[in-house]
């Protein structure tokens, strides 16, 4: 079990060295049941920014694109009151500790549900889009 | 039960000091709850990290981002990378409540 999260995280440091320059990692831990990874990187004038947090009961991603230290993209799973009510309009109070993946638009002034990312999606998405 | 080698030099070692079972138990035993300690304190240190940073506790701070529509408003712009620490705080609190466990189960034996 460490092994295959200690592996998962290896993968994606090395996945994120492959694609991004200047890649810096803030944080790294992992143990039998959980792993955590924080890191920042560069791709072409866009400053990326990478955690992926690994509990046994579920997986909490962010994946974002900034520029100037403004959002221009990003993705995570952590839902906030907006998602909330985008998905579950007046009975969000119930759900208030669900992970739905979504997308924030520029500066976060826009947010649309999406499916669940992961990094090689976060990856195929700026090729195709920035 | 599970069977560790031990250089054969550290076996005389513990020899020495008594019934060497009995020394290589507890001194696991106290390298654990050593290394416990060290990590209720790191996690506790960068928890309050972010009680600084967001003026608030875990749970406080989960209600507020998903409850209260100008509270998210402000931190969007003011912290627009708030998700990655609310992973990460989510995160510390697990691991925290792991070795507490850890350390009150080992204390007490």
């Amino acid at each position: 079990m460490e092994e295959d999260r200690a592996g998962a995280i290896g993968e994606l440091i090395r996945r994120a060295q492959r694609e991004f320059c200047d890649v810096r990692i803030l944080l790294q831990d992992v143990s039998p049941v959980r792993a955590r990874l924080k890191l920042r990187g560069r791709w072409r004038q866009y400053e990326i920014a990478i955690s992926e947090v690994i509990l046994p009961q579920a997986r909490i991603y962010s994946y974002y694109a900034l520029k100037g230290g403004k959002v221009v993209v990003g993705f995570d799973n952590t839902a906030d009151n907006e998602v909330l009510r985008k998905v579950y309009g007046s009975d969000f109070g119930k759900h208030q500790y669900d992970l739905i993946p979504h997308k924030h638009g520029p500066e976060k002034q826009t947010c649309e549900i999406t499916d669940e990312m992961t990094f090689d999606d976060f990856v195929n998405w700026l090729h195709n889009n920035l | 039960m599970t069977t560790v080698a031990v250089d054969s030099r550290c076996i005389k070692y513990l020899r020495m000091l008594g019934d060497e079972q009995e020394v290589a138990r507890r001194a696991i035993q106290d390298y654990i709850l050593r290394k416990a300690v060290e990590k209720i304190a790191r996690i506790t240190l960068e928890q309050a990290g972010l009680e600084a940073k967001y003026g608030m506790d875990l749970d406080t701070f989960r209600q507020r981002v998903t409850t209260d529509e100008d509270y998210l408003r402000q931190l969007n712009r003011k912290e627009p990378l708030w998700e990655e620490d609310l992973a990460h705080w989510i995160y510390l609190s697990e691991e925290l409540k792991e070795w507490r466990r850890i350390e009150q189960e080992l204390s007490g034996s």
